[in-house]
């Protein structure tokens, strides 16, 4: 089977996909007054392989990075001078949360869940969320009780 | 490589090794049975399979999965393919079909057999339901009653094909559950028609006759029950405890659809075969159960039910030439008429 998954391996043509696929949320992203540059698409690019990579995972639809960004956008705590740098960290998160609630919360759901908590309860603190107590019990309730999956549905 | 050659060498090469898709596409690419580019393009088709099946199982709401996941999903697209490459082909011809049929054609084909051979579960489920046989015996009761209805409930053959989401230990007359080599529906096809001819086999006798029986086999035995009130816990095949003592029986001139053997029916078994070879002790029980004619109208039965008379010939010579007959068959309480 580990043959097989060789063939998915075209690195580097993914993450040049990934990185001209994030250079086109610079589109939505300038009326935020935020933007990344060319180093900075291929930074998250990579880092959302590296993501996939340690949490042991498959990517088979488009990166998920250009619509954590397009989500997060909106926030009032996103800067350009860390806006890279939180994307990045916000990557990790996002797939240490999908492993946490074992993929019972799809992509948009846990991308919800992680921008209500860094805007209401975190304050904009990458810090906060990673650590955040709300944000384990949400995912932990999700896990121990996949019925609950309904109220975060809502 | 013209066609002829390939088979020649197809069939040379480990046929025993190539059972599957996998295999087969390995064994390609090393013995260079297939061009390198219509290897990428193969791998590339099933990529997008995969990518297609993966969103599917996601309802287009994830980008990732989880490697084991993943291997679940590339393991059903190639139980697809094997379904139809393997299922009436050689290695040769499936590698015929895999270089030139699209992808996506061997993967619906592949499907709708794994569809059809459902359907075929299903009726051989019905079949064994039609004929079970009502003993207080647990891995019997728990197949009647729990595990395809369980395995119908549950499975997918778009997305887990190749499991078969229960537990079968129950063995049956010529094999263990767990030495049948097919997988997914088509084990369960294969378990339940075999488990319905072997039930079609019990109905022919007195429930209360089999339980007997299997009761006098459990004490001999020492199985035991969990509880009083459970089901007990005997772990062998009922049919086969029935063919053994029906075949004696019929070894010993006692006509009938019965089961009893008393201790002169062993003991006069044991001196009419002392010197008989395993051959002509199939050869006789063969012909015995052939002439049988609560078989006439089931020749499905009666062919699956030779297969267990050369293990039933060795197995009675064999206890014969130790003088303990009574270990293979249970000599039971004298009942009268029989």
């Amino acid at each position: 089977m580990s043959n097989i998954f060789g063939y998915f391996s075209n690195r580097n043509l993914q993450i040049y996909q990934a990185q001209n696929k994030i250079l086109e949320t610079n589109a939505m992203a300038e009326a935020h007054g935020l933007r990344l540059s060319a180093e900075d698409a291929r930074m998250l690019a990579e880092e959302n392989q590296l993501q996939i990579v340690r949490h042991d995972r498959i990517e088979f639809g488009d990166s998920i990075t250009p619509l954590l960004i397009e989500s997060f956008l909106c926030s009032s705590y996103l800067a350009q001078a860390d806006y890279a740098e939180t994307m990045t960290a916000l990557l990790e998160i996002f797939y240490t949360a999908k492993e946490e609630c074992c993929d019972l919360l799809t992509d948009h759901e846990v991308i919800d869940l992680l921008y209500h908590l860094f805007e209401d309860e975190c304050g904009g603190s990458i810090e906060l969320l990673q650590n955040s107590r709300q944000l384990a019990e949400t995912l932990r309730a999700v896990r121990d009780n996949p019925s609950r999956r309904k109220e975060f549905d809502t | 490589m013209n066609n002829l050659s390939l088979r020649q060498k197809t069939e040379n090469a480990s046929a025993a090794q190539i059972t599957n898709t996998l295999s087969l596409l390995q064994n390609a690419a090393l013995q260079g049975w297939i061009e390198p580019n219509q290897l990428t393009e193969i791998m590339r088709s099933l990529e997008e399979a995969f990518s297609e099946t993966a969103m599917q199982y996601t309802r287009r709401e994830s980008s990732t999965i989880s490697k084991a996941c993943a291997e679940h999903l590339y393991q059903s697209i190639l139980f697809h393919c094997d379904a139809f490459l393997f299922q009436n082909h050689n290695a040769a011809q499936a590698l015929q079909y895999l270089k030139t049929l699209p992808i996506p054609q061997i993967l619906e084909a592949g499907k709708s057999y794994i569809l059809r051979e459902l359907q075929k579960a299903r009726l051989a489920y019905q079949g064994a339901c039609r004929y079970r046989i009502k003993v207080p015996y647990y891995a019997y009761n728990y197949v009647m009653d729990q595990a395809f209805p369980q395995f119908n409930r549950e499975y997918s053959a778009r997305f887990d094909a190749c499991s078969i989401c229960t537990a079968i230990d129950y063995p049956l007359l010529c094999q263990n559950a767990y030495d049948i080599q097919s997988q997914g529906v088509f084990f369960m096809s294969e378990y339940y028609t075999v488990l319905c001819y072997e039930n079609r086999f019990c109905v022919m006798f007195d429930a209360t006759e089999i339980t007997a029986l299997l009761t006098q086999y459990e004490t001999l035995y020492s199985f035991s029950s969990y509880q009083d009130d459970s089901d007990s816990e005997l772990f062998c095949n009922i049919s086969e405890i029935v063919l053994h003592h029906f075949l004696a029986r019929l070894l010993n001139g006692q006509a009938g659809m019965h089961l009893h053997l008393s201790a002169a029916d062993i003991q006069s078994l044991s001196q009419q075969y002392a010197f008989a070879t395993v051959e002509q002790v199939c050869v006789k029980a063969t012909s015995l159960l052939c002439e049988c004619s609560a078989f006439l109208a089931h020749t499905n039965t009666l062919s699956y039910l030779q297969t267990g008379i050369p293990t039933f010939a060795k197995t009675f010579c064999q206890h014969i030439a130790d003088a303990n007959l009574e270990h293979l068959l249970v000599c039971m309480a004298e009942k009268k008429n029989l």
